[in-house]
């Protein structure tokens, strides 16, 4: 057993608001902080708040954070001890948590095993249930490619026709009948192998209006592991998370429990150490089933740390540290509720078309409760060169009507021009009679996208910012300057 | 001067007039006293009729941010000139600016084509020269093929009628 | 400055009088004004909006800067002319402001009779023009008419200042710098087609611009070629091909915000420097003038109230109190500018003539713009005048006045007859704008006076005749001359024949001067000189 080893110095393989959260807890703890940055955000926050900073480069920024030889390099010549690779990027490769581990540095994670069999959709899916926990009816080509289609129609419809090599939401169809069966198996293989180079599928369940549930874990190299907690998802649009929440609403304790154990007992199965989250889909009946387990920090982690009053990235560096979890799962309480909502750079109006544009004002909303993660910086371009999330906003209440209220005032009060956000579709959202009521599911946006639109803007607030508009725009406003006098005395007189 | 604004699929006029005591701004029938005063950092408050509002406002080009009653709004500039053009009808005809060549032919009749789309390229005097589309909209005919000479003047293509 | 204390009581039955006079003067002058500016046939709107064009009025809107007035002028030219079939003359002049600069717009109507210029059309054009040279103005032509109205050609094309006198304004205006816009919205013949072609920037309408020497109807007469409008001028013709034009539109709405780019181009021009300050409004409410104008020409009233309700604050120093008193003169401001006004408080005597020489000679030499505010009946006739050198003070007044480098600008109040029009500075003697009120006239001497002596020249002839006349008789003699003198020296023939620049509602006149004052500043301001003054 590897006895406690103090880091001194992490190096972030990542970028934007998560690098600066990240740093942050460094910060606290004592730690140095190393951060790896591309040419187009040299002045970036994240850079001014880390300790140190190093270029990367590549034929496109993603392409730079994804090269693993290059960070590794960068951590030697840094003697870095450690790398945090947040959430995306490398974050989930296999390859790189060895390599990071071969070159004599920790890996703030988990083991490259637990990564390459979570990693591993299909195997993942037959791995949980082999130990038992609820999966999805499915069935998988590459058992026999002559009776796919005949197993898949014996599940039952609807059905859901998936990629193997998939992920992330996408390459995914719904079939309602054999007709419809066979026309989805020959679009999404077309798919597959034009996207994901790999034209194998599998056939689940699809489960009509279900509840999208994760459960945060954290285990430590001493066999501890607890959950923190579930999180509700369900406010998605195309697979993508809007808004999410903790504690998931009106959730029955019975079924709670059952999920929280099984997410514990699926992670414990895996041999699972450092911070992780295991995904369930919950049908409308009550029943529910593994989606897949993510073996990294997530974008909507705040909302736990909300709730619990725990620092993850802090736990993350204790456990890479070797330390034992001094947490007990009976005494991690929740308090109160915290909701998070996913600020993005897109057009609503336009079908939610990315945007892009300049930060020209940023005033993030601010108070008790209230927490605003960005990688924003005043006069920062917004391309489409990465994801069009630009910043978390997370509140917490004493309760879930204190939350949304509180939400929604922060949302108001959030200051950002240059570039359009969601931030007034989300305000409606919220807003919406079905939301405050907790009937969520992974369709909502769509079921409710008329009733979500923005209304015409009302005439009082409307002439107001027509005359900001007139006021500030140089086009207009020079040209009633020269009135001279004294026409502009007289006014519009007619003789 | 009428001021165009698009903001939210709509497009508003208004009309500024500057007086002695300062501005007002017409909306449709109704006029109102307005005064900006820019604080810092892009806040503002704007003074309609007396009532004043807290905004804050950012400009770039002919676009204007504004955010004002809990949400963001993108204000654009409409240019006067460019929006009496498009109700009309428009440029329909594409003649030869000199005599010379059709080099290539870049458009097809009945292809659509955005404007300052390459329709063909010609040559003349030892110049190449791109002959751009001068609006969006349909090719309806273009007589002349690759290796044609023509004339100054010469239909070298022409576009549906617009209907509004 | 010191205010003018006023001795108008508004609770006067004789207030009360005058003003319910007035008030239906001025209601006669609107609703003429009025039916003038929009009163049209049905068929000749429905034309017009066939052909897709905007009325002339709506044209001058979209023109114009919002919020800002516009002084039209003579908008009721031809209003006794040609049976009335030619409102306004066929066209609107007047003074506004575009993209913030002072510009003359001459706007021709198409909605009766084509636009086809009378021979009081081409007056009223050639006046604009001759405004816009003197006043340094920059023009904007919105052309739209048919060409000359034929059977009158006599009129209006071989003299002096008939047609021809268009185009060398043109050339005169551009030869001193002032820009011209033309924004071509309808057909441009003939003559027509310079008015673009004399232009320094043409706007043209595609569809319905055209510019031609001869249209399609001469072409074939001439040399048999058949050839449509569009085809031998229109648009794409002019701006891609021959170069008479720069700007091709496809509306009209587009061909005018064009023609306000491009004034928003001109350079700013640099005024004479003249006194100014902060303007204030008049202390007495300018709505009492209609309760100052007397219902008889023959009753005289005090000037000083009517200058207390047009300058700013009310406030007027006057000059020789105690000399001269039926000539009242002094300096005072009107929209912050140090203005001279000279006003008639009776027949000009030796002493009130010799005075308004005086006074004239300060205000050149002081740079001070010049207001007339005529009510004068002439110069004192008699022996005992005569042998006082009346001719010769006021051949002095109008010396003075003539070779004045200080722009004038002169308001008909009420009565203009004879010489004094002269010594007043009337039309001839080139005051920048003149305007009249409603209620006035003008002539060589009063319709009671002139009536009389024609109609004693008829009855001496008859009686020579051996006819004996009775009451009747010379009634029925004397009664045509004077109503027909009464129509031809009313204001509203004045104005129709266009010895006006525009009657004015009296309320009006402050606002009118203002804008006159502003553009004569245009122009430079010489150093004074005279000639011999008969001493």
């Amino acid at each position: 057993m590897p006895g406690p080893r103090r880091l001194r110095r992490v190096l972030v393989a990542n970028r934007g608001e998560i690098a600066v959260r990240i740093t942050r807890t460094l910060r606290a703890l004592g730690i140095a902080s190393v951060v790896v940055y591309h040419a187009d955000e040299a002045d970036g926050p994240a850079i001014r708040e880390a300790d140190e900073a190093y270029e990367l480069t590549g034929e496109t920024p993603v392409a730079a954070y994804l090269d693993g030889a290059q960070i590794v390099a960068i951590a030697r010549r840094c003697a870095a001890d450690a790398i945090h690779p947040g959430y995306g990027f490398l974050s989930e490769n296999a390859a790189f948590a060895e390599a990071v581990r071969d070159a004599g540095i920790a890996f703030i994670g988990p083991s490259a095993q637990a990564i390459r069999l979570m990693g591993d959709k299909v195997g993942s899916r037959e791995f949980v249930r082999r130990h038992g926990f609820p999966v999805a009816p499915s069935a998988y080509e590459e058992d026999d490619p002559a009776s796919f289609a005949e197993r898949a129609a014996a599940i039952g419809f609807p059905l859901l026709v998936k990629a193997s090599a998939g992920g992330g939401g996408k390459g995914m169809h719904v079939a309602r009948d054999r007709v419809e069966l066979a026309e989805r198996i020959e679009t999404a293989r077309r798919e597959a192998a034009r996207y994901f180079g790999d034209g194998r599928l599998y056939c689940e369940r699809y489960i009509e209006r279900p509840r999208h549930i994760e459960v945060q874990v954290i285990g430590d190299e001493h066999g501890r592991l607890v959950h923190l907690w579930e999180r509700e998802c369900s406010i998605q649009r195309r697979f993508q998370k809007i808004v999410e929440e903790a504690p998931a609403p009106g959730l029955d304790p019975a079924l709670r429990a059952r999920v929280l154990d099984a997410a514990v007992g699926i992670a414990r199965a895996a041999g699972y150490s450092n911070a992780g989250t295991v995904e369930f889909i919950l049908a409308p009946e009550g029943d529910f089933y593994f989606l897949e387990m993510n073996t990294r920090l997530q974008v909507e982690h705040p909302v736990t740390e909300m709730i619990t009053g725990l620092d993850l990235v802090a736990l993350q560096v204790r456990v890479a540290e070797g330390e034992p979890l001094a947490l007990e799962q009976a005494a991690i309480e929740r308090l109160g509720h915290s909701i998070e909502c996913r600020i993005c750079a897109e057009d609503p109006a336009a079908d939610f078309a990315p945007a892009i544009g300049t930060v020209l004002r940023l005033r993030p909303p601010a108070g008790p409760g209230v927490r605003f993660d960005s990688g924003l910086a005043p006069g920062q371009r917004i391309t489409t060169a990465y994801d069009p999330m630009l910043a978390k906003l997370v509140v917490h209440g004493a309760s879930r009507e204190a939350a949304i209220a509180r939400m929604r005032a922060a949302l108001r009060e959030l200051v950002l021009l240059g570039v359009t956000t969601n931030a007034a579709y989300l305000d409606r959202l919220l807003g919406h009679a079905e939301f405050a009521a907790g009937r969520l599911h992974t369709g909502f946006v769509v079921e409710h996208a008329a009733a979500l639109g923005a209304p015409p803007p009302d005439p009082e607030t409307l002439e107001l910012v027509l005359a900001a508009a007139t006021l500030s725009s140089r086009t207009v406003r020079d040209l009633t300057r020269h009135v001279p006098e004294p026409y502009a005395s007289i006014g519009a007189w007619r003789n | 001067m009428r001021a165009k604004f698009a903001l939210e699929g709509g497009v508003y006029e208004v009309t500024p007039v500057r007086r002695a005591d300062g501005v007002a701004i017409g909306f449709g029938e109704r006029v109102r006293r307005a005064s900006l005063r820019m604080l810092d950092e892009g806040e503002a408050i704007v003074t309609l009729d007396g009532r004043p509002a807290r905004v804050w406002i950012a400009v770039q080009g002919d676009e204007v941010f504004v955010h004002a009653a809990g949400r963001a709004w993108r204000v654009a500039v409409v240019d006067e000139i460019a929006a009496a053009h498009g109700h009309g009808a428009a440029d329909d005809t594409v003649l030869a600016p000199m005599p010379g060549t059709v080099v290539a032919v870049a458009a097809a009749p009945g292809g659509a084509v955005r404007r300052g789309d390459t329709i063909l390229v010609i040559e003349s005097m030892k110049l190449e020269t791109a002959i751009r589309a001068p609006r969006d909209g349909i090719v309806a005919t273009l007589p002349l093929a690759a290796g044609a000479t023509f004339d100054r003047g010469a239909v070298l293509a022409t576009l549906q009628p617009e209907t509004s | 400055m010191r205010r003018i204390q006023t001795a108008i009581d508004t609770n006067s039955p004789t207030y009360k009088r005058y003003r319910a006079r007035m008030l239906e003067v001025v209601a006669e002058f609107r609703r003429r004004q009025d039916e003038a500016r929009h009163r049209r046939a049905e068929r000749d709107l429905q034309r017009l909006a066939r052909q897709s064009k905007l009325r002339v009025h709506e044209r001058i809107a979209l023109l114009l800067d919002p919020g800002t007035p516009f002084l039209e002028l003579s908008s009721l030219a031809a209003c006794m002319a040609y049976g009335g079939e030619a409102p306004q003359a066929g066209v609107v002049t007047g003074i506004g402001v575009v993209s913030g600069r002072e510009v003359m717009i001459h706007a021709d109507d198409s909605s009766t009779k084509g636009g086809a210029w009378y021979p009081l059309s081409v007056k009223k054009i050639v006046r604009a023009l001759d405004i816009a040279i003197e006043n340094r103005l920059p023009v904007v032509h919105l052309c739209d008419s048919a060409g000359g109205f034929l059977p009158l050609q006599h009129d209006l094309f071989p003299d002096r200042y008939n047609g021809g006198r268009t185009y060398r304004n043109q050339s005169i205006l551009s030869k001193l710098g002032c820009q011209q816009v033309a924004v071509v919205l309808g057909h441009c013949t003939a003559g027509g087609a310079y008015v673009p072609g004399l232009s320094d920037y043409a706007v043209i309408v595609r569809g319905n611009g055209g510019i031609f020497l001869g249209g399609p109807p001469l072409v074939k007469a001439a040399t048999g070629e058949v050839v449509s409008a569009d085809e031998l001028g229109g648009a794409d013709l002019h701006t891609r091909i021959s170069g008479t034009a720069d700007y091709p539109a496809a509306t009209e709405e587009e061909a005018i915000a064009i023609a306000r780019e491009i004034v928003g181009t001109f350079t700013l021009r640099r005024k004479a420097e003249v006194d100014w300050e902060e303007p204030e409004p008049p202390y007495y409410d300018p709505a009492e003038l209609y309760g100052i104008i007397p219902d008889d020409i023959k009753v005289q009233f005090d000037m000083r109230e009517v200058i207390a309700r047009i300058v700013d604050g009310s406030r007027f120093h006057e000059y020789q109190p105690a000399y001269g008193t039926t000539l009242v003169c002094g300096f005072a401001r009107l929209w912050g500018w140090k203005v001279g006004i000279l006003a008639n408080n009776g027949v000009l005597f030796n002493d009130s003539s010799l005075k308004a020489a005086h006074f004239m000679e300060l205000c050149n030499q002081n740079r001070t713009p010049m207001i007339f505010l005529q009510n004068i009946t002439g110069y004192m006739v008699g022996r005992e005048y005569e042998k006082a050198g009346i001719t010769k003070d006021g051949a002095k007044m109008i010396m003075v006045q003539a070779c004045s480098e200080v722009p004038k600008l002169t308001v008909i109040c009420n009565g203009s007859f004879g010489a004094g029009n002269y010594g007043m500075c009337g039309r001839a003697f080139d005051p920048r704008l003149l305007f009249m009120w409603p209620q006035g006239q003008i002539s060589v001497m009063g319709a009671e006076q002139a009536a009389n002596t024609l109609a004693e020249v008829k009855i001496r002839q008859l009686e020579r005749e051996g006819k004996v006349l009775s009451a009747a008789d010379i009634a029925a003699i004397r009664e045509p001359i004077l109503s027909e003198y009464e129509r031809m020296s009313s204001a509203y023939y004045s104005t129709s024949e266009l010895w006006d620049d525009g009657l004015l509602d009296p309320v009006d006149t402050r606002n009118a001067l203002g804008i006159g004052l502003s553009v004569a500043l245009n122009a430079p301001i010489g150093e004074p000189r005279y000639g011999v003054l008969r001493l």
